[in-house]
């Protein structure tokens, strides 16, 4: 199944470079909605500011996505350009069982829409690698 | 539902519990946010002068548009209130700290909160979206600031962000802080024991929506040139970046690079200049320069910066950072501390008060400085930084004192003590911060607190350096075009263009204040990235258009809507009794060279001020704003050219128009 696309990426992200200003947080809810909200940005930075210990957390776009194989409706689909597991906004029914099925939590759904949304690499350009003051974020070919 | 703001302003009143909703925009229009809104909503209810501790003591948490957008700085929220800190008068004042907690409470749906009366028991502030509920904080209402965010976490989840007090601001202390994670705090002004006098511990959000924005595409264009003018790609370490600042390293370079886990930022930044940092043994935190700056002095020998030792500068670092973080913890100003700890180990060295008298054991090393005879550093140790900084959180003893803030103290204690105050302490009741040039000393004496913390941008990137003040103030139609204007207006000690780049900076600020931006990155005067070395006076304009969908130009929000606010503000000074004799700095400032305790008497000092020529620059001054020159106070004209009738309305009603 992943083998379709021309080549496949992913986004890496250094978590010990990570200075916790959710820049790339912001910049993805910021195009893919035109607001500037965490809840709906595919990248997601739990910060413990006691232990200075922070996680990020994005869609390692999985060779054999579950989210595509349980999905009913066939609105998950890869991106042939860049391995990317992609939602159809107009075919997706908002079932919600892609939200159970990925392991990591990051089939993410926009109640109010009623949508199942996740990162899709920005087709090729991810914001977030370009806004990270840190350079922490990596847009990698997976081999 | 407006672009940028979120459109709502929560009022809570502790004592009756009731909470009402307000139209932010009914303000916006005039005021934009931060500290325009909060100067607005504090002079509508303001009835007679009142005091930090009074009940009807508004405390006013106020972001802006750009709060909770993606504009680079853009992280930063205002408090403003009647200050417990501020000396002699207790007046208006207005701190603002970083941080995550202005972002969320946007998300939660209030662009402010203006918090009255004060509630019968320790209570706690949970806004979950809109939800707003009054909570018991008998528990945790003594404890300390980390644990408190910590435990507030744990009941309402680990995305909760909080803004809280610690034992300093339960306690009254003069100076304590408000603060949101481990190094984002409202310091000066001791706003923290505004919220303790209310029973108010903690201020916790959850926030799940969203800010708006007019031209997404846009504010993603503006905010990746900005970033490029002032981050440093080429130093992914994360710190001192934008100013060249490695502002979290002052003077500890080895002990900064062992013990630094990661570089910071507030929300949105670019520049990420704090750093969180975990010796071993020791609780870990964020610190930026002035979390380290007193114990750079406590721990200065001479020559101790340039010292390459490291083994004494590792563990004379960790005992800085035992302070640093205990000071946080309590919830007590660093800033205040700095100045406190110079003035009481003076008073030690001229042997007026010694360890008897205050339980506080004398350090071990001191250094005076060679031509002013007072303390400028000293080397000391747990002993001394536990009992100075724990007598003054729980008011014991000496510290009991020392809690009421250094000009309190030696005002009561007598001339001696008041005399070695005011030779680093500068106006206000507040230590002297950047004072070299006759610009920054006329801010201070117009300002009611140290000015200087949201106007660093005239003394670090114009002053000296003919270009940038060309850029900053020629350029922008403050001062003339001309050579001799630029090179005149490049001098410290001029009197000749002081008065115009005041305005020009005190416009900036109101902006900057009320949109709000971080102070160090605005405005952006230089940049290491462009090939004339300036950055872009037009930035703020830029992001405010992009964010909210309504186009004004820098000039127009600069000299329109930030005079407005100048002039807002004047009129609150002018109801708590502001008159021309007292834009003033202290008088010896007028008689001996001034000292900057922040450059550890390590620069050349200041020359005195000449009296003749600070008046006449206030004359000038009052003439640029359209105020009365006799009185200082606003005429009508003015303020009706600026938009502001219903407040020369009020101000002739009390007889307060000249």
């Amino acid at each position: 199944m992943g083998t379709i696309s021309k080549a496949r990426y992913k986004l890496n992200v250094k978590t010990e470079l990570c200075a916790g200003c959710e820049r790339c947080v912001l910049v993805c809810s910021l195009i893919h909605t035109g607001v500037c909200n965490p809840a709906l940005s595919r990248i997601k930075i739990v910060k413990d500011y006691f232990t200075g210990n922070f996680m990020q957390k994005v869609c390692k776009q999985c060779i054999v996505p579950a989210c595509l194989v349980v999905c009913p409706a066939g609105a998950i689909n890869i991106d042939l350009n860049t391995g990317a597991t992609v939602v159809s906004n107009e075919k997706c029914i908002g079932c919600k069982m892609c939200v159970n099925a990925c392991p990591l939590g990051l089939m993410l759904f926009d109640e109010e829409e009623s949508k199942a949304f996740k990162c899709d690499l920005c087709g090729g350009n991810p914001q977030c690698v370009e806004i990270c003051p840190m350079q922490a974020i990596e847009y990698a070919k997976i081999e | 539902m407006p672009y940028g703001w979120v459109g709502k302003l929560l009022q809570v009143d502790l004592t009756t519990e009731r909470m009402t909703t307000e139209d932010t925009m009914k303000y916006a229009e005039r005021f934009i946010g931060g500290w325009g809104i909060a100067a607005k909503i504090f002079f509508d209810t303001f009835e007679h002068k009142i005091k930090g501790f009074d009940v009807e003591n508004p405390l006013i948490f106020m972001t802006g548009p750009l709060t909770g957008t993606i504009a680079p700085g853009s992280g930063r929220t205002m408090v403003c209130g009647v200050s417990p800190h501020t000396h002699p008068q207790e007046v208006f004042a207005y701190s603002s700290f970083g941080g995550d907690w202005g972002a969320y409470l946007k998300y939660a749906g209030f662009d402010g909160i203006i918090i009255k009366g004060k509630a019968n028991r320790p209570v706690y502030l949970y806004i979950d979206n809109g939800e707003v509920e009054i909570r018991n904080a008998e528990t945790i209402w003594d404890w300390d600031t980390f644990s408190t965010q910590q435990a507030l976490a744990k009941l309402h989840g680990k995305e909760v962000k909080t803004v809280c007090v610690g034992p300093a601001g339960v306690n009254l202390v003069r100076y304590a802080i408000i603060l949101t994670d481990t190094g984002s705090a409202a310091g000066q002004g001791g706003f923290g024991a505004v919220m303790g006098s209310k029973n108010l511990k903690a201020i916790t959000v959850k926030g799940t929506g969203g800010v708006r924005v007019a031209d997404p595409t846009k504010l993603l264009e503006v905010t990746k040139y900005i970033s490029r003018l002032i981050y440093r790609p080429e130093k992914p370490d994360g710190v001192g970046a934008g100013h060249d600042g490695r502002l979290s390293l002052v003077g500890f370079e080895n002990w900064s690079n062992a013990y630094r886990i990661r570089g910071r930022g507030c929300h949105a930044c670019p520049a990420n200049c704090k750093g969180y940092f975990k010796p071993p043994g020791l609780p870990g935190g964020d610190a930026s320069c002035i979390q380290f700056s007193p114990y750079g002095t406590i721990l200065k020998k001479k020559g101790y910066m340039e010292q390459e030792d490291s083994d004494y500068q590792m563990e004379k670092g960790n005992l800085m950072w035992e302070a640093n973080i205990l000071a946080q913890m309590l919830g007590l100003n660093c800033y205040e501390l700095f100045g406190q700890i110079i003035w009481l180990m003076t008073c030690y060295s001229l042997g007026i008060l010694s360890e008897k008298d205050t339980g506080i054991p004398a350090p071990e090393e001191i250094y005076i400085h060679p031509i002013r005879k007072i303390v400028c550093g000293t080397v000391t140790d747990h002993e001394f930084i536990d009992k100075w900084l724990r007598s003054i959180a729980y008011r014991r003893g000496f510290g009991n004192k020392l809690a009421e803030g250094v000009a309190r103290v030696a005002e009561a204690l007598g001339k001696d003590f008041w005399n070695i105050y005011a030779m680093f302490y500068h106006a206000h009741g507040m230590l002297a911060h950047w004072i070299n040039s006759v610009v920054d000393n006329l801010l201070w004496a117009l300002d009611n607190r140290d000015p200087i913390s949201s106007s660093h941008d005239y003394g670090l990137f114009a002053l000296g350096n003919q270009v940038a003040v060309r850029f900053a103030y020629s350029t922008t139609g403050y001062i003339p075009s001309t050579e001799d204007a630029v090179a005149e207006a490049t001098k410290a000690q001029s009197y000749v263009y002081a008065p115009q780049i005041a305005a020009a900076v005190s416009n900036q600020r109101a902006l900057k204040n009320a949109l709000p931006l971080c102070d160090w990155l605005y405005p952006i005067i230089t940049s290491p990235y462009t090939s004339d070395g300036l950055g872009d006076m037009k930035a703020p304009a830029k992001l405010f258009s992009a964010t909210t969908g309504i186009d004004l130009s820098e000039e127009i929000l600069e000299k329109i809507y930030g005079a407005r606010i100048v002039n807002l503000f004047r009129a609150i000074q002018v109801m708590e009794g502001r008159t021309r004799e007292k834009d003033t700095v202290y008088l010896n400032k007028f008689e001996e060279p001034m000292y900057d305790v922040e450059m550890f008497g390590s620069l050349p000092l200041t020359p005195p001020l000449d009296r003749k020529s600070f008046e006449r620059i206030k004359d000038k001054y009052y003439e640029l704003r359209g105020w009365d020159i006799k009185t200082g106070w606003p005429t009508r004209e003015t303020l009706e050219k600026f938009d502001l009738k219903d407040i020369a309305d009020k101000l002739e009603k009390i007889g307060l128009l000249p």
